[in-house]
């Protein structure tokens, strides 16, 4: 398109033709638009040089934008982390990581933190021993069996992280999870990026419930490798069962384990000494191998 | 469940190329005795099928295997006998899965949204899904699904206050994100009026770099409208694989119009001029036959219309 002549002293034919194709930079799109509103011949040469097509589609483009909703608080949260906006807007749709979901798992925190504060309370002994030198034993008092009070803290505590995961990634509670099941997608590369989310996010309300349980400071601490063993089995066996199924397996199992461990030491955190530390340990190590090594068996709905 | 038999697997970027110049001169999508059941039931029973290039309808009744089929060939479901070739890529193999995966675009029959998306966040969604990760690509490829599914002043409405057929088309916007080389679409009419349907068909023909496209519907005018290929399954199996005037001719000599009810008629109603359309195996002599349609052929094809419900 040729320049036709502007007749204008400001501003050249030029220059409006770099505007009306966008190939001025911002300094001086501004100038051209502060100029714009009070020169009547700028207005014409420009309108004459403005491409119908390429405005309708810059239309429809601000009105694809307009129509974004608000990302919601942790989609922002992500991003003011510096997590690339695509990324953000995925963990935006994850359930765990949404505030309803957070609020009930607060809520049910509370109801176990309150129920054990309660059960120490009603036992002079075990406050006693709990509040004097912080060392890691519920010790029931002779011949109580109160410390029990506990024992739920001790198994919900560490799956909660491990419901976020579940929830992240399961196909009963993704309703998109057809059109996930069919988009190029990595699914292990979203499997990870939605886990580590909710982990993170999941672990925060769960800390703050042990640091408000009548015990040790570092006890937030020792439900950690627990919980990232449990997460990190869960998600292994998801390679080789569906994933709703290794959640419920491997909640079932630490259950059994934390229990029976409780029992034998006549202690409800027998499961978080050195020795369920290691433990933990050995087998966050073994599931992320088994991850990694079959890393591409985690699809949905085609198996093999 | 039985993973699919792939002798001689290539190497993974190889076997894709490889694959992919296969197309070019056979069928797009080959599907070679596949078997899919539910526990007990079947829901595709040995199926073998080569299909080419242009828009291909899936006729059937309800609890035919459409679903599952499309489902197999979309690589969301996986078959438990056979082997398939999906755009010259084999789907058992992840590597060319993805690549399958990278050229499709999917409806499914229920297509499932979070609660709080609005269309164009649920199209946002889901192009991410699909790999574009640039925000100013992903926004000018809404806007174009948006416009050519006449969507853009829904844009920031709320899914979940949309009209049945408003979803269905959101549905079919979010197939079309990122060109894709294949259409895979269950039921994409359903819900839609007549205009959105015309609207529907429309759009189809105009689809940029002749895609294949594999629909399943129970409107057989949209097959007959649009479809160059036609496939009736029956009961899990295929009964009919052809032309649209294929199918018609499954009813030659077994359609004709009488002032009254016909008594050997296996299907028969009054039409608009008052006169009895009637379908079965038997005409009268001297009866005044009339050309049949594809929809007198898929009734005489299912057995609903006097037919033995297989393929002669």
């Amino acid at each position: 398109m040729t320049n036709s002549p502007v007749d204008c002293a400001v501003l050249s034919a030029a220059v409006v033709a770099s505007y009306a194709d966008g190939r001025l930079d911002a300094a001086a799109a501004w100038s051209v638009e502060a100029h714009l509103p009070g020169c009547p011949a700028c207005r014409t040469a420009l309108s004459a040089r403005v491409d119908a097509d390429r405005l309708a589609r810059n239309r429809a483009v601000v009105l694809a934008r307009a129509g974004l909703h608000d990302p919601g608080l942790a989609a922002r949260a992500l991003r003011r982390c510096g997590v690339p906006e695509h990324i953000a807007v995925l963990l935006g749709a994850t359930p765990s990581l949404r505030r309803s979901w957070l609020a009930g798992l607060l809520l049910v925190l509370a109801i176990v933190v309150g129920a054990t504060q309660l059960a120490a309370s009603l036992n002079p002994a075990v406050a006693q021993n709990l509040g004097g030198g912080g060392q890691f034993s519920v010790v029931a008092a002779a011949g109580s069996a109160r410390w029990l009070g506990l024992l739920p803290f001790f198994i919900l505590a560490p799956m909660v992280p491990l419901a976020a995961v579940a929830t992240a990634f399961s196909p009963v509670l993704d309703p998109a999870y057809r059109l996930t099941a069919a988009a190029p997608v990595s699914k292990i590369w979203l499997l990870c990026v939605r886990s580590v989310a909710v982990i993170g996010a999941s672990l925060v309300p769960a800390a703050i419930a042990a640091l408000a349980l009548p015990g040790p400071w570092w006890l937030a601490l020792a439900l950690l490798l627990p919980a990232l063993a449990m997460c990190a089995s869960a998600l292994g066996l998801a390679t080789v069962v569906p994933p709703l199924a290794a959640a419920a397996g491997v909640a079932a199992g630490w259950t059994a384990v934390v229990t029976a461990a409780a029992l034998a030491a006549n202690t409800a955190s027998a499961a978080f000494g050195p020795a369920g530390q290691a433990t933990a340990a050995v087998v966050l190590a073994a599931a992320i191998t088994l991850i990694l090594v079959r890393r591409n068996k985690i699809d949905y709905g085609w198996m093999g | 469940m039985k993973a699919l038999a792939r002798p001689g697997a290539l190497d993974g970027s190889a076997a894709a190329s490889a694959a992919k110049e296969r197309t070019d001169s056979g069928p797009v999508l080959r599907i070679e005795h596949v078997t899919r059941r539910y526990g007990r039931t079947v829901a595709l029973d040995n199926v073998s099928l080569e299909l080419g290039r242009g828009i291909v309808g899936l006729l059937g009744p309800n609890g035919a295997g459409k679903t599952t089929l499309l489902s197999i060939l979309a690589t969301v479901a996986s078959p438990d006998a056979g082997r398939l070739s999906v755009l010259g890529y084999d789907p058992a193999l992840a590597s060319e899965r993805l690549e399958i995966r990278r050229r499709l675009g999917y409806l499914p029959q229920d297509l499932g949204y979070h609660r709080h998306f609005t269309v164009s966040a649920f199209l946002d969604y889901v192009a991410i899904l699909k790999e574009l990760t640039d925000s100013r690509i992903r926004h000018a490829e809404l806007a174009r699904v948006l416009a050519s599914t006449d969507l853009t002043a829904l844009a920031g409405k709320r899914i979940r206050t949309l009209s049945g057929g408003m979803r269905r088309r959101l549905g079919l916007a979010q197939a079309l994100l990122g060109s894709p080389d294949l259409l895979v679409l269950d039921e994409p009419v359903s819900g839609l009026d007549p205009e959105q349907r015309l609207r529907f068909r429309e759009l189809l023909s105009q689809l940029p770099g002749d895609p294949v496209v594999l629909l399943a519907t129970h409107q057989v005018e949209d097959v007959t409208a649009v479809c160059s290929a036609v496939v009736v399954l029956l009961a899990g199996r295929v009964r009919f694989a052809g032309t649209p005037a294929e199918l018609a001719d499954l009813a030659s000599g077994r359609v004709w119009l009488s002032p009254e009810r016909h008594a050997g008629a296996e299907l028969s109603w009054r039409a608009g001029d008052g006169r009895w359309r009637n379908i079965g195996p038997l005409p009268p002599a001297g009866a005044d036959m009339v050309t049949p349609t594809a929809e007198d052929g898929y009734l005489v094809l299912s057995g609903a219309a006097g037919g033995n419900g297989a393929h002669p």
